[in-house]
């Protein structure tokens, strides 16, 4: 009865052999689903699956369906596909989703729909998390658009450039004072900030190998950003 | 697993060598995906044997491991002996995980451009040092 097709999307959302299907009506047809070439909701059979959209929800049962996981996080966020977003209107739009569908709404619902609004809510997280720092941002959308930084030895970073990166590390190590460490993050943030200006330019005129080497540039920083964070603790 | 957090805690060879010396090579990488800086230095001998290595990385433990392995393993050899080391022997000794082999093939890359650069340093010729003091 649940082979097929209808099958295969029980085993997917995680619903069968195990699978409970809540305490909501069942009023499916299993002759009505075989045939059907939509998602459909879990719960009711209605329209329903992995919603295109914001529609979480089925519109027959308003039981949470899965995401859909051809969505970008761009979309999710609703952002234009851009390396410019608006990150007030990214943190209002992360508040409004999670209000949606964090895990702390369905401690009343099914087991399927708890599950669902994990998944929910970890990718909202991980959105949100990506969109808000301009280096994840930069990376996520050079992937998207096919480009990753290789593993590896860097061949085709300048020279110039790593030892910039190697003596503003050992400045930073041989820190003593909080005004020393303080410097230091100022500078890189400076840099920083430039770098962020001309991801975005290369973004903007669509060349992608100059995001990615200013994107790169940006990570060896970014370590830095990290050892400033690690150095001020004991300083405090 | 031991060995790594060994060579982590307590790194031989960190320090700088004067790069300005005639027989002093300094390699100087970087890894992009992680970010890691990593820069080894040698100094050979009249003979053509490293006498003395240090090397400086800033990046994850792996990373740094392996570059304190590599100066240990630099010394007393030739410099053509040491081209021959292998991020794989590096990776063995430390049981780098493969999502970490990267950061042996950084160390193997240093040991490879601090040796280029003493070469560079020497003059173009191709024979050693020692032919190349008779010739200057």
């Amino acid at each position: 009865m649940w082979g097929g097709r209808t099958g295969a999307l029980l085993r997917v959302w995680g619903l069968w052999p195990a699978g409970v299907l809540g305490r909501r009506p069942l009023s499916c047809n299993a002759a009505s689903l075989a045939g059907s070439n939509s998602p459909q909701c879990w719960n009711c059979g209605g329209p329903g699956g992995p919603m295109r959209g914001d529609g979480f929800f089925c519109p027959q049962c308003r039981a949470l369906q899965p995401p859909d996981p051809t969505r970008d996080y761009f979309s999710l966020m609703d952002c234009n596909r851009a390396f410019r977003v608006d990150t007030a209107k990214l943190q209002t739009r992360y508040q409004d989703l999670q209000r949606l569908v964090h895990p702390d709404f369905f401690s009343q619902r099914s087991q399927t729909e708890k599950d669902f609004s994990e998944k929910h809510s970890t990718l909202v997280n991980d959105a949100y998390k990506t969109l808000l720092a301009p280096l994840s941002r930069g990376l996520y959308l050079l992937k998207l658009h096919g480009v990753e930084i290789p593993e590896g030895t860097d061949y085709e970073m300048d020279r110039q450039f790593l030892m910039e990166i190697m003596e503003i590390n050992e400045k930073l190590a041989e820190a003593q004072s909080e005004a020393a460490v303080k410097e230091i993050e100022s500078v890189v943030r400076a840099k920083q900030n430039e770098l962020t200006d001309n991801v975005s330019r290369a973004f903007e005129q669509d060349d992608m190998e100059k995001a990615k080497e200013m994107l790169t540039k940006m990570r060896y920083f970014s370590n830095v950003e990290e050892n400033i964070k690690l150095k001020k603790i004991p300083l405090q | 697993m031991a060995k790594v957090v060994d060579h982590y805690e307590n790194p031989r060879n960190v320090g700088s060598l004067d790069k300005k010396a005639k027989n002093v090579g300094t390699g100087l990488v970087g890894a992009p995906a992680c970010g890691d800086v990593m820069k080894l230095q040698v100094e050979v001998d009249e003979n053509g044997k490293i006498i003395d290595a240090r090397f400086k990385t800033f990046g994850c433990g792996s990373a740094i491991a392996s570059s304190s392995l590599a100066t240990e393993w630099v010394k007393g050899k030739t410099v053509d002996e040491a081209l021959k080391i292998k991020n794989t022997d590096i990776a063995k000794e430390l049981c780098l995980p493969p999502v970490k082999l990267h950061c042996s093939m950084l160390a193997e890359d240093a040991i490879k451009a601090a040796l280029a650069d003493y070469k560079l340093k020497q003059g173009s010729n191709p024979t050693g040092p020692e032919k190349s003091a008779a010739s200057m």
